[in-house]
């Protein structure tokens, strides 16, 4: 795993680690890549893909609406909300 | 400049399901509501909550297929789509990558100078859109409203088959008529039920390959997609006339300065770590749901149009406009199954509805008149009861009163002026009061003719047929 790929992971899960995090995140990645290479060996010649693990169809809801929400509710977990907005440090847009 | 330069351009339109509940969850999708009363457990992305699909939206997203002749898949699957922002709870976005629920199909597109062009969908996918951050409300924080995450998109793209700014407009346009004409989406460009991204990239005419493209996201209008295109497009040519390269990059077009802004650099492409969403099952579609979801189509667009040139005998361009839209479309088959004759009922609508709604900024889902009433004013004018110039007057009375049209031409006494005695009278108290004129009309002025022909009209409020007069006058003078 080198630092670029590290890097670019970092960027990605918008995570931060200091040095000695990222050698120890390292070896961890590598460790399970090693493993999926041993999964990568099986023979998987004429197996169709699934997109699933188990064989069923997805069921279908009925298109019916709930207008019953108690935020008051949801909003008591939360770390801070006003005005019933649920507050995180400023970001700016970068989609 | 432009000259020898070709605009290549393809779209992708983001359509809001107008479902009653979110595609995941219960949660009502109803817009307007205070922040976060409408996002429950599963839009919250509550740990443990799993999705469950929403019939409606696959109805709707097959609906949308059927009408461009494309390809259902009989599988498909959602993915994950994974990314981190705080208005997206899960860190994903459930949506279709590589196994879409529509697949190729062809949208007949209508351009402004009345051809049309056959544009190409490559696809179309279900998804849920994220929840809306607010950055300028509090000065330590942003905001996260969560009402919108989870609501359904039907995600359009199209091929790269536009090659002007104005023709990518009509595309948009005509996704916008189609899909409310389908009755799955409301249209509310101003609510963000539509949102368009379009792909641009010029080339030398004549040359086969593509240019390098830029995207520009987030058009809410007809107006700003034309506009916006029309300045990326310059700005390309520019930039390679003077030698340089385009760059890969997704852009915003500012509509207050009328520019398109980088927003940031494509060079390290996405990374959205597509793999299908363990919570949810491959979605199978039976040939009985097909049949279900056919058997409720509603007449489309192209067969309208050929069932009013053959049912009304009206000339095409004319039955292309009375079927550009779902509601003049609908308003015009009312009137004329109301008796109102076929042509005129078109001439009407076209000209004096269309007219007045312009005016007021209306469109054809908000006519103040009602078919009936079109309807009653068409026969009186046939029957001679108004002349043209009263039928306006009764038509811009219609316009702000629900009076019935007999109604309101007996209590105006609005009646045209017919009887032949009480007109002639009218005129020969004119020919006395105007002796000069007279004296001139007789002498070969014509254009004073008409000075007395108005005055005849003035006398009689409107209420007399300017070619009778005519007629009696000169009957009158001896000329």
């Amino acid at each position: 795993m080198d630092d670029l790929t590290i890097q670019r992971l970092m960027s990605l899960s918008q995570l931060s680690l200091d040095a000695e995090d990222k050698d120890k995140i390292s070896r961890d990645l590598d460790a399970i890549i090693g493993f999926i290479e041993i999964m990568n060996k099986v023979d998987t010649e004429g197996v169709e893909p699934l997109a699933h693990a188990v064989d069923l169809d997805q069921p279908l809801r009925e298109d019916r609406a709930d207008l019953d929400i108690d935020r008051g509710l949801f909003q008591s977990i939360a770390p801070e909300t006003a005005d019933g907005f649920y507050l995180v440090p400023k970001v700016l847009d970068r989609r | 400049m432009t000259s020898n330069w070709e605009p290549v351009v393809g779209i992708e339109v983001h359509v809001q399901l107008a479902t009653r509940s979110k595609i995941f969850s219960t949660t009502s999708v109803e817009f307007g509501a205070a922040p976060n009363v409408r996002a429950n457990l599963i839009d919250l992305a509550m740990p443990g909550a799993l999705p469950v699909l929403n019939e409606e939206a696959v109805t709707m997203a097959v609906k949308f297929g059927l009408a461009i002749n494309a390809e259902i898949a009989e599988t498909c699957v959602f993915d994950r789509k994974n990314y981190f922002y705080p208005d997206l709870p899960k860190g994903y976005q459930i949506s279709q990558f590589d196994s879409p629920i529509v697949g190729r199909g062809q949208l007949a597109v209508l351009l402004e100078d009345g051809s049309v062009r056959e544009i190409g969908i490559t696809r179309a996918h279900l998804e849920e859109d994220a929840g809306k951050s607010v950055h300028d409300r509090f000065a330590e924080s942003t905001g996260i409203d969560l009402n919108r995450a989870g609501t359904p998109l039907l995600e359009i793209v199209t091929e790269p088959d536009m090659r002007s700014a104005a023709e990518a407009a009509a595309c948009f346009r005509q996704i916008h008529s189609l899909v409310s004409w389908l009755d799955i989406c409301d249209g509310n460009l101003a609510e963000g039920s539509m949102r368009c991204d379009a792909n641009v990239s010029v080339r030398k005419v004549g040359d086969e390959t593509f240019g390098e493209r830029t995207e520009i996201k987030n058009i809410n209008s007809f107006r700003f997609v034309e506009r916006a295109l029309n300045y990326e497009i310059e700005r390309q040519i520019d930039v390679l006339e003077r030698g340089g390269e385009i760059v890969r990059e997704t852009r915003q077009y500012d509509a207050d300065r009328d520019v398109t802004l980088s927003m940031r650099s494509k060079e390290l492409s996405d990374d959205y770590r597509y793999f299908p969403d363990p919570d949810l099952l491959p979605l199978r579609l039976s040939s009985t749901f097909l049949e279900t979801v056919r058997s409720t189509m509603p007449e489309l667009p192209e067969q309208k149009l050929e069932r009013f040139v053959s049912d009304y005998t009206l000339a095409p361009p004319v039955a292309v406009r009375l079927t550009r839209d779902h509601n003049i479309a609908t308003f015009y088959e009312s009137t004329v199954e109301l008796g109102a004759d076929p042509q005129q009922s078109a001439n009407w609508l076209l000209g004096e509805v269309a007219a007045a709604l312009n005016r007021e900024e209306r469109d054809y889902s908000d006519v103040p008149v009602s078919p009936k009433q079109l309807a009653d004013l068409i026969a009186r004018i046939q029957d001679k009861t108004l002349s043209s110039s009263l039928a306006k007057e009764v038509f811009e009375r219609i316009w702000s009163s629900d009076d019935p049209v007999d109604e309101i031409i007996e209590r105006r006494g609005l009646r045209q002026l017919s009887d032949v005695e009480e007109l002639r009278a009218l005129i020969q108290r004119i020919i006395e009061e105007h002796p000069d004129q007279v004296e001139q009309v007789r002498g070969g002025a014509t254009k004073v003719l008409g000075y007395l022909i108005g005055q005849v009209m003035k006398a009689s409020q409107g209420k007399a047929d300017p070619r009778q007069v005519n007629e009696l006058l000169k009957g009158m003078l001896n000329i």
